[in-house]
Protein backbone atom coordinates (compact mmCIF):
# COMPACT_ATOMS: atom_id res chain seq x y z
CA UNK A 1 0.00 0.00 0.00
CA UNK A 2 1.68 3.36 -0.91
CA UNK A 3 1.73 5.47 2.09
CA UNK A 4 -0.88 8.11 3.05
CA UNK A 5 -0.91 11.52 2.65
CA UNK A 6 -2.08 14.83 4.58
CA UNK A 7 -3.47 17.85 2.78
CA UNK A 8 -3.73 21.21 4.64
CA UNK A 9 -6.29 23.53 3.91
CA UNK A 10 -5.86 26.86 5.78
CA UNK A 11 -6.86 30.41 5.66
CA UNK A 12 -3.32 32.16 4.24
CA UNK A 13 -1.45 29.04 4.64
CA UNK A 14 -0.40 28.94 8.66
CA UNK A 15 -0.54 24.90 8.10
CA UNK A 16 2.98 25.39 6.52
CA UNK A 17 4.13 26.31 9.40
CA UNK A 18 2.72 24.18 11.58
CA UNK A 19 4.16 21.30 9.04
CA UNK A 20 7.62 23.42 9.61
CA UNK A 21 7.25 23.01 13.27
CA UNK A 22 6.73 19.34 13.41
CA UNK A 23 9.55 18.81 11.55
CA UNK A 24 11.72 19.53 14.49
CA UNK A 25 9.65 17.45 16.67
CA UNK A 26 9.30 14.44 14.27
CA UNK A 27 12.24 14.95 11.50
CA UNK A 28 10.65 14.44 7.45
CA UNK A 29 6.67 14.78 7.06
CA UNK A 30 7.09 14.99 3.44
CA UNK A 31 3.83 13.54 3.28
CA UNK A 32 2.24 16.32 3.99
CA UNK A 33 1.09 18.97 1.56
CA UNK A 34 -0.44 22.27 2.12
CA UNK A 35 -2.69 24.50 -0.11
CA UNK A 36 -2.79 27.88 1.19
CA UNK A 37 -6.16 29.83 0.81
CA UNK A 38 -5.40 33.13 -0.24
CA UNK A 39 -7.13 35.70 -0.27
CA UNK A 40 -8.13 37.14 -3.71
CA UNK A 41 -9.00 33.52 -4.73
CA UNK A 42 -12.85 32.59 -5.20
CA UNK A 43 -14.36 29.01 -4.18
CA UNK A 44 -14.19 27.83 -7.65
CA UNK A 45 -10.37 28.81 -8.12
CA UNK A 46 -9.55 27.01 -4.65
CA UNK A 47 -11.88 23.84 -5.44
CA UNK A 48 -10.09 23.47 -8.68
CA UNK A 49 -6.64 23.50 -7.32
CA UNK A 50 -7.66 21.48 -4.57
CA UNK A 51 -9.05 18.52 -6.12
CA UNK A 52 -6.40 18.35 -9.00
CA UNK A 53 -3.91 17.47 -5.86
CA UNK A 54 -6.13 15.71 -4.78
CA UNK A 55 -6.95 13.23 -7.44
CA UNK A 56 -3.80 12.13 -6.80
CA UNK A 57 -3.70 11.06 -3.17
CA UNK A 58 -3.25 7.88 -2.49
CA UNK A 59 -5.80 5.65 -0.51
CA UNK A 60 -6.57 6.39 3.52
CA UNK A 61 -5.17 9.82 2.70
CA UNK A 62 -6.47 12.59 5.26
CA UNK A 63 -7.89 16.35 4.62
CA UNK A 64 -7.48 18.82 7.41
CA UNK A 65 -8.84 22.17 7.72
CA UNK A 66 -9.06 24.92 9.39
CA UNK A 67 -12.41 26.11 10.71
CA UNK A 68 -15.69 24.47 9.82
CA UNK A 69 -17.62 27.51 7.98
CA UNK A 70 -14.32 28.35 5.84
CA UNK A 71 -13.84 27.89 2.41
CA UNK A 72 -11.17 25.44 3.41
CA UNK A 73 -13.39 23.07 4.68
CA UNK A 74 -16.44 23.83 2.00
CA UNK A 75 -14.02 23.12 -0.42
CA UNK A 76 -12.23 20.32 1.31
CA UNK A 77 -16.03 18.72 2.14
CA UNK A 78 -16.32 18.84 -1.63
CA UNK A 79 -13.54 17.09 -2.89
CA UNK A 80 -13.43 14.70 0.42
CA UNK A 81 -17.10 13.04 -0.55
CA UNK A 82 -16.89 13.36 -4.47
CA UNK A 83 -13.28 11.44 -3.74
CA UNK A 84 -14.07 9.41 -0.69
CA UNK A 85 -11.21 11.24 1.79
CA UNK A 86 -12.31 11.39 5.11
CA UNK A 87 -11.88 15.60 6.12
CA UNK A 88 -11.41 16.88 9.54
CA UNK A 89 -11.90 19.97 10.57
CA UNK A 90 -10.17 21.99 13.71
CA UNK A 91 -6.68 21.41 13.09
CA UNK A 92 -4.36 21.35 15.24
CA UNK A 93 -0.81 19.81 16.56
CA UNK A 94 -1.82 17.15 18.51
CA UNK A 95 -3.76 15.47 15.61
CA UNK A 96 -1.35 16.67 13.52
CA UNK A 97 1.36 14.67 15.95
CA UNK A 98 -0.83 11.82 15.55
CA UNK A 99 -1.72 11.05 11.98
CA UNK A 100 2.09 11.48 11.37
CA UNK A 101 3.02 9.84 13.78
CA UNK A 102 1.11 6.93 12.36
CA UNK A 103 2.01 7.15 8.98
CA UNK A 104 5.59 7.66 9.66
CA UNK A 105 6.16 4.13 12.27
CA UNK A 106 3.10 1.78 10.08
CA UNK A 107 2.52 3.50 6.67
CA UNK A 108 -1.12 3.61 7.74
CA UNK A 109 -3.67 5.83 9.13
CA UNK A 110 -6.16 4.68 11.54
CA UNK A 111 -8.59 7.42 10.92
CA UNK A 112 -11.08 6.76 14.15
CA UNK A 113 -7.90 7.34 16.45
CA UNK A 114 -6.51 10.24 14.82
CA UNK A 115 -10.47 11.70 15.05
CA UNK A 116 -10.16 11.11 18.54
CA UNK A 117 -6.94 12.11 19.48
CA UNK A 118 -7.74 15.73 17.46
CA UNK A 119 -11.14 15.69 19.42
CA UNK A 120 -9.29 15.22 23.30
CA UNK A 121 -6.36 17.33 22.90
CA UNK A 122 -8.11 20.60 23.68
CA UNK A 123 -7.67 20.60 28.00
CA UNK A 124 -8.00 23.46 30.27
CA UNK A 125 -4.59 22.74 31.53
CA UNK A 126 -4.83 24.36 35.21
CA UNK A 127 -8.43 22.95 35.98
CA UNK A 128 -7.45 19.40 34.94
CA UNK A 129 -4.32 19.62 36.90
CA UNK A 130 -5.85 20.87 39.98
CA UNK A 131 -8.34 18.23 39.50
CA UNK A 132 -6.39 15.37 38.97
CA UNK A 133 -4.42 16.54 41.79
CA UNK A 134 -7.38 16.40 44.22
CA UNK A 135 -7.97 12.88 43.59
CA UNK A 136 -4.78 12.04 44.68
CA UNK A 137 -5.25 13.55 48.24
CA UNK A 138 -8.54 12.55 49.21
CA UNK B 1 -41.64 42.23 6.85
CA UNK B 2 -38.41 41.17 6.94
CA UNK B 3 -35.16 43.91 7.28
CA UNK B 4 -32.50 43.88 4.92
CA UNK B 5 -29.52 45.21 7.60
CA UNK B 6 -26.54 44.18 4.98
CA UNK B 7 -26.14 43.09 1.37
CA UNK B 8 -23.79 41.92 0.12
CA UNK B 9 -21.49 40.28 -2.68
CA UNK B 10 -19.53 37.62 -1.96
CA UNK B 11 -18.44 35.19 -4.37
CA UNK B 12 -17.37 32.64 -1.48
CA UNK B 13 -20.99 33.37 0.32
CA UNK B 14 -21.04 31.77 3.86
CA UNK B 15 -17.32 32.05 5.14
CA UNK B 16 -14.69 33.33 7.52
CA UNK B 17 -15.20 36.57 6.90
CA UNK B 18 -18.58 36.72 7.15
CA UNK B 19 -19.11 34.57 9.66
CA UNK B 20 -16.87 35.90 12.30
CA UNK B 21 -17.45 39.32 11.01
CA UNK B 22 -19.74 40.60 9.24
CA UNK B 23 -23.26 38.84 11.05
CA UNK B 24 -22.21 40.25 14.38
CA UNK B 25 -21.85 43.94 12.73
CA UNK B 26 -24.92 44.10 10.95
CA UNK B 27 -27.11 41.89 14.10
CA UNK B 28 -28.68 40.13 11.44
CA UNK B 29 -30.35 36.94 12.82
CA UNK B 30 -30.93 35.63 9.17
CA UNK B 31 -28.84 34.82 6.09
CA UNK B 32 -30.45 34.32 2.65
CA UNK B 33 -28.41 33.17 0.11
CA UNK B 34 -29.40 33.52 -3.30
CA UNK B 35 -27.39 30.90 -5.31
CA UNK B 36 -29.15 28.77 -8.09
CA UNK B 37 -26.20 26.42 -8.07
CA UNK B 38 -25.85 26.09 -4.15
CA UNK B 39 -29.86 25.62 -3.83
CA UNK B 40 -29.48 22.62 -5.92
CA UNK B 41 -26.57 21.05 -4.35
CA UNK B 42 -28.22 19.25 -1.19
CA UNK B 43 -24.88 18.40 0.53
CA UNK B 44 -23.00 21.32 0.16
CA UNK B 45 -26.40 23.71 1.16
CA UNK B 46 -25.88 21.48 4.43
CA UNK B 47 -22.31 22.34 5.31
CA UNK B 48 -23.65 26.19 5.12
CA UNK B 49 -26.42 25.05 6.93
CA UNK B 50 -24.35 23.26 9.78
CA UNK B 51 -21.79 26.69 9.73
CA UNK B 52 -24.23 28.76 10.68
CA UNK B 53 -23.68 30.35 14.30
CA UNK B 54 -25.89 30.24 16.95
CA UNK B 55 -29.21 31.95 16.76
CA UNK B 56 -28.40 32.80 13.05
CA UNK B 57 -31.12 31.16 10.93
CA UNK B 58 -29.58 30.37 7.40
CA UNK B 59 -31.71 29.78 4.00
CA UNK B 60 -30.94 29.18 0.38
CA UNK B 61 -32.88 30.36 -2.95
CA UNK B 62 -32.36 30.34 -6.12
CA UNK B 63 -32.96 33.76 -7.98
CA UNK B 64 -36.08 33.33 -9.25
CA UNK B 65 -37.35 32.25 -5.85
CA UNK B 66 -35.52 35.05 -4.09
CA UNK B 67 -37.69 37.02 -6.02
CA UNK B 68 -40.98 35.36 -5.94
CA UNK B 69 -40.69 35.47 -1.82
CA UNK B 70 -39.37 39.02 -1.61
CA UNK B 71 -42.30 40.01 -3.59
CA UNK B 72 -44.83 37.71 -1.64
CA UNK B 73 -44.00 39.16 1.63
CA UNK B 74 -40.34 40.40 1.79
CA UNK B 75 -38.80 37.51 3.17
CA UNK B 76 -41.46 37.41 6.41
CA UNK B 77 -39.39 39.30 9.23
CA UNK B 78 -36.05 39.23 10.85
CA UNK B 79 -32.87 40.91 10.24
CA UNK B 80 -31.77 39.47 7.00
CA UNK B 81 -28.23 39.31 5.64
CA UNK B 82 -28.73 39.11 2.11
CA UNK B 83 -25.72 37.29 0.35
CA UNK B 84 -25.13 36.74 -3.62
CA UNK B 85 -22.32 35.93 -5.77
CA UNK B 86 -22.02 37.86 -8.03
CA UNK B 87 -23.09 41.08 -9.82
CA UNK B 88 -25.48 39.45 -12.15
CA UNK B 89 -27.39 37.79 -9.82
CA UNK B 90 -27.55 41.13 -7.83
CA UNK B 91 -28.71 42.82 -11.02
CA UNK B 92 -30.98 40.24 -11.81
CA UNK B 93 -33.00 40.10 -8.23
CA UNK B 94 -32.95 43.68 -8.22
CA UNK B 95 -34.67 44.08 -11.33
CA UNK B 96 -37.14 41.36 -9.93
CA UNK B 97 -38.08 43.64 -7.14
CA UNK B 98 -35.67 43.33 -4.72
CA UNK B 99 -35.12 47.04 -4.01
CA UNK B 100 -32.10 47.01 -1.88
CA UNK B 101 -30.90 50.55 -1.11
CA UNK B 102 -27.32 49.46 -0.17
CA UNK B 103 -24.94 47.19 -1.52
CA UNK B 104 -21.49 46.26 -0.08
CA UNK B 105 -18.86 44.61 -3.02
CA UNK B 106 -16.98 42.03 -0.50
CA UNK B 107 -14.89 40.48 -2.88
CA UNK B 108 -15.55 39.12 -7.06
CA UNK B 109 -12.92 36.55 -7.00
CA UNK B 110 -9.81 36.50 -9.53
CA UNK B 111 -8.66 36.12 -13.01
CA UNK B 112 -6.33 37.10 -15.43
CA UNK B 113 -8.59 39.73 -17.58
CA UNK B 114 -10.17 41.19 -13.72
CA UNK B 115 -8.63 44.83 -12.32
CA UNK B 116 -7.65 44.84 -8.87
CA UNK B 117 -9.83 47.89 -7.78
CA UNK B 118 -9.60 47.69 -3.59
CA UNK B 119 -7.74 45.22 -1.23
CA UNK B 120 -8.81 41.79 -3.03
CA UNK B 121 -11.95 43.06 -4.93
CA UNK B 122 -11.17 43.03 -8.91
CA UNK B 123 -13.65 44.48 -11.24
CA UNK B 124 -14.30 43.66 -15.22
CA UNK B 125 -15.96 45.98 -17.50
CA UNK B 126 -19.05 43.20 -17.17
CA UNK B 127 -18.92 44.22 -13.48
CA UNK B 128 -18.90 47.84 -14.43
CA UNK B 129 -21.72 48.15 -16.32
CA UNK B 130 -23.76 46.79 -14.03
CA UNK B 131 -22.38 48.51 -10.98
CA UNK B 132 -23.32 51.83 -13.03
CA UNK B 133 -27.17 51.14 -13.32
CA UNK B 134 -27.76 49.64 -10.08
CA UNK B 135 -25.90 53.46 -9.03
CA UNK B 136 -28.36 54.83 -11.86
CA UNK B 137 -31.24 53.40 -10.43
CA UNK B 138 -30.43 54.85 -6.89
CA UNK B 139 -28.58 52.38 -5.11
CA UNK B 140 -25.61 53.25 -2.28
CA UNK B 141 -22.29 51.06 -3.34
CA UNK B 142 -19.70 50.44 -1.31
CA UNK B 143 -16.37 47.97 -1.47
CA UNK B 144 -15.57 46.54 1.86
CA UNK B 145 -14.36 43.32 2.40
CA UNK B 146 -14.02 43.40 6.51
CA UNK B 147 -15.53 45.99 9.12
CA UNK B 148 -12.03 47.44 9.69
CA UNK B 149 -11.55 48.78 5.98
CA UNK B 150 -12.75 52.21 5.23
CA UNK B 151 -15.50 51.17 2.96
CA UNK B 152 -14.86 52.86 -0.54
CA UNK B 153 -17.85 54.43 -2.60
CA UNK B 154 -18.10 53.49 -6.05
CA UNK B 155 -16.83 56.71 -7.45
CA UNK B 156 -13.17 56.80 -5.82
CA UNK B 157 -13.36 52.45 -7.15
CA UNK B 158 -14.31 53.64 -10.63
CA UNK B 159 -11.51 56.82 -10.38
CA UNK B 160 -9.18 53.59 -9.91
CA UNK B 161 -10.55 51.04 -12.15
CA UNK B 162 -10.30 53.46 -15.24
CA UNK B 163 -7.07 55.04 -14.42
Amino acid sequence: MEKPQILLLTHGGWGKALKESLKMIMGSVDFVHEIPLLPEVTFAEYYAKVDEYAAGMPEKSLIFTDVFGGTTTNAGAKIGRERNIKVVSGLNAPLMIEACTQIQYTGDCNFDVVLQQGQSSIIDVIGEVTKSMGKKES
Amino acid sequence: MAEIVLCRIDSRLIHGQVMTKWVNQSKANRIVVVSDSLAADEFMLEIYLMSAPAGVKVECLSRTDAVKNWNEDQFGSGRVLLLLPDLASMKEVYEGGIKVTDIQVGGLGGAPNRKVVFQNITLDDADVEKLISLQEAGVKIIFQTIPEDVPQDFHTILKKYNN
